[in-house]
């Protein structure tokens, strides 16, 4: 994990765009994410998301890599188990094991869809600000308390990633190889001894903010005003047009076309 | 002082930190071997920071400055080539909040934890976890989830974590922040006993009456440059320079320069100058104009 999935302003389309609309990209893109597992499809929802974010928000794949890398080893194990559980004709056979070649595609194609999906929310909390979102919820109907509720989810993320920061120094000063090893395993149990206090941490952290909100009038009755205000442009419809043709686009892609990788194509 | 006793050795060091803030601005220090210090200075003139590039948490940022450990072997270690673990056994550093570098169910675990990294020996380990404890004030607690133990003791527990790896030198930064005057003592007293043993301590405060009993040396440091350097009594009778800074020294030896008794940095010292003197002006041949009227 990096502190580049935060937030980060910036003056591009999707920094400038209603947070509704780009929720509602968000679910249209994962509503085709999720209904299929064809790779070829998947594929190219991910290449649009990846072209989408570096026209619109001038973000690179290099500022994602590092993350998409932590899934990697999750999607060989699950094309290994689809492949090992699948039925059909093998890929290959591997002393006596065979793997199914409809396993390893579908596999892949899960892989793709957590890709096209990360990439997609990534975007979403680098361009948007935490009260953008409160805002927005709050604009479609969420009670204000819920709105503030996940916007202050995201302002938690750096306090948290901060907290993780400094258990994992504490460790290295006392002598931790685990905890600045590229090796994931290693890295990984250091990681897993630093749960516990982090999350304890988090909790008494949240227990005192949330008296503290309580203190400075938090969840009074009666209305209250916003600081911030929102409005939906032109181009944030133009935003949700653009995503919902694109979606058409790769829906029909799925049923014109033949399934790639099969006996018949 | 010679190059033997010197542990860790600072050449102008500056630190830019990623937003453009100057928190160092060229320092050169030695810190020698068994030495008590403490790094005194308002905040924001570059303590921390400082600190923190005795064991490699930060690293100089100017190409020219360099900070070198002097390690019990004889070896010579650049903090900029190495990495962190690799120094943890010759300097090892307390954060100034317990909770963020405590991370075992029991008191014995979160001791155990640093000598193992550095591979001491398990057959002694035990008996130097309970005497660390012992040393902290926490005897008994080895079974303890740290998580029922009160803040004062929880810091005494990090401190522990830290003492028990047998480090060259120990950095504390705000050991005593938030707590009585008869916390601070425990742990002053600890940091005490773990330098009587010939260790190096380093300690970040804002307490002066604290830092005037407890260290050998002051480093008084201002926007990232060290402003004064020397022992207690020379650093606290430069009333002038240290106001540049805000720092007053302790008050009794505000009240002792005041009535012209040098030297005089502690209460008790202040009491055993005061008592010496008036113990003269009883016993001399000019007694003070109202010791007549009460004759």
């Amino acid at each position: 994990m990096s502190g580049t999935m935060l937030y980060q302003p910036g003056k591009t389309f999707l920094h400038r765009a209603d947070a509704r609309a780009k929720i509602a990209a968000i679910i249209v893109v994962l509503v085709v994410a999720l209904t299929t597992t064809r790779i070829d499809v998947l594929v190219a929802l991910t290449a649009v998301v990846v072209i989408g974010l570096a026209v619109l928000a001038r973000i690179t794949p290099a500022s994602y890599a590092k993350a998409l890398l932590l899934i990697i080893p999750l999607v060989l194990l699950l094309t290994l188990l689809q492949s090992l559980v699948q039925g059909g004709p093998a890929l290959a056979t591997i002393g006596g094991v065979s793997l199914s070649r409809a396993g390893v595609l579908l596999g892949l194609g899960i892989g793709m869809r957590l890709f096209a999906m990360g990439i997609c929310f990534y975007g979403f909390s680098v361009t948007t600000s935490p009260s953008d979102i409160a805002l927005a919820l709050h604009k479609v109907g969420v009670p204000y308390k819920f709105a503030y509720l996940t916007s202050f989810a995201f302002r938690f993320l750096p306090l948290l990633q901060d907290e993780a920061r400094t258990l994992l120094t504490a460790m290295a000063v006392r002598g931790s190889a685990e905890s600045s090893s590229r090796h994931p395993l290693r890295r990984g149990r250091a990681i897993v001894r630093m749960l516990f206090p982090m999350l304890a941490g988090s909790m008494k952290r949240s227990s005192d903010i949330a008296l503290s909100m309580e203190l400075r009038g938090y969840s009074l009755p009666g209305p209250r005003t916003f600081y911030r205000t929102t409005s939906f442009r032109t181009g944030d419809a133009l935003l949700v047009v653009g995503v919902v043709l694109l979606a058409a686009a790769l829906l029909v892609m799925q049923w014109q076309l033949p399934a790639p990788f099969t006996e018949g194509a | 002082m010679n190059h033997l006793d010197t542990v860790i050795e600072i050449d102008g060091v500056e630190h830019t930190y990623g937003g453009g803030a100057k928190a160092l601005a060229g320092v050169d220090l030695t810190i020698g071997r068994g030495e008590f210090v403490a790094i005194i200075g308002r905040n924001g003139s570059g303590k921390t920071t400082l600190a923190k590039h005795f064991n490699g948490l930060l690293r100089p940022t100017n190409p020219g400055g360099t900070v070198r450990l002097h390690t019990r072997d004889g070896r010579t270690v650049d903090t900029r080539g190495t990495r962190l673990h690799h120094l943890a056994a010759t300097v090892g550093y307390v954060f100034q909040n317990p909770d963020r570098q405590i991370f075992h169910d029991t008191c014995r675990e979160e001791l155990e934890y640093g000598p193992r990294n550095i591979g001491a020996d398990p057959e002694t380990l035990a008996r130097e976890v309970s005497e660390t404890m012992e040393l902290v004030g926490l005897e008994g607690r080895e079974d303890t989830n740290p998580i029922h133990l009160s803040r004062g003791e929880r810091q005494r527990l990090a401190i522990a974590s830290t003492l028990v790896m047998g480090c060259d030198v120990a950095v504390i930064d705000e050991p005593t922040t938030g707590q009585d005057r008869a916390e601070s003592r425990k742990i002053l007293d600890s940091l005490a006993h773990h330098h009587a043993l010939g260790r190096t301590v380093v300690i970040i405060s804002h307490d002066m009456a604290l830092v005037a009993e407890y260290a050998t040396r002051v480093i008084a440091m201002r926007k990232g440059r060290v402003l004064t350097d020397g022992t207690p009594a020379e650093v606290f009778s430069q009333r002038e320079v240290l106001q540049e800074t805000n720092i007053r020294p302790p008050q009794a030896a505000v009240l002792a320069a005041e009535l012209g008794l040098p030297g005089v940095l502690t209460v008790d010292d202040a009491v055993r100058e005061m008592s010496a003197v008036l113990t003269r002006t009883h016993s001399g041949p000019a007694p003070l104009p109202h010791d007549d009227k009460v004759c």
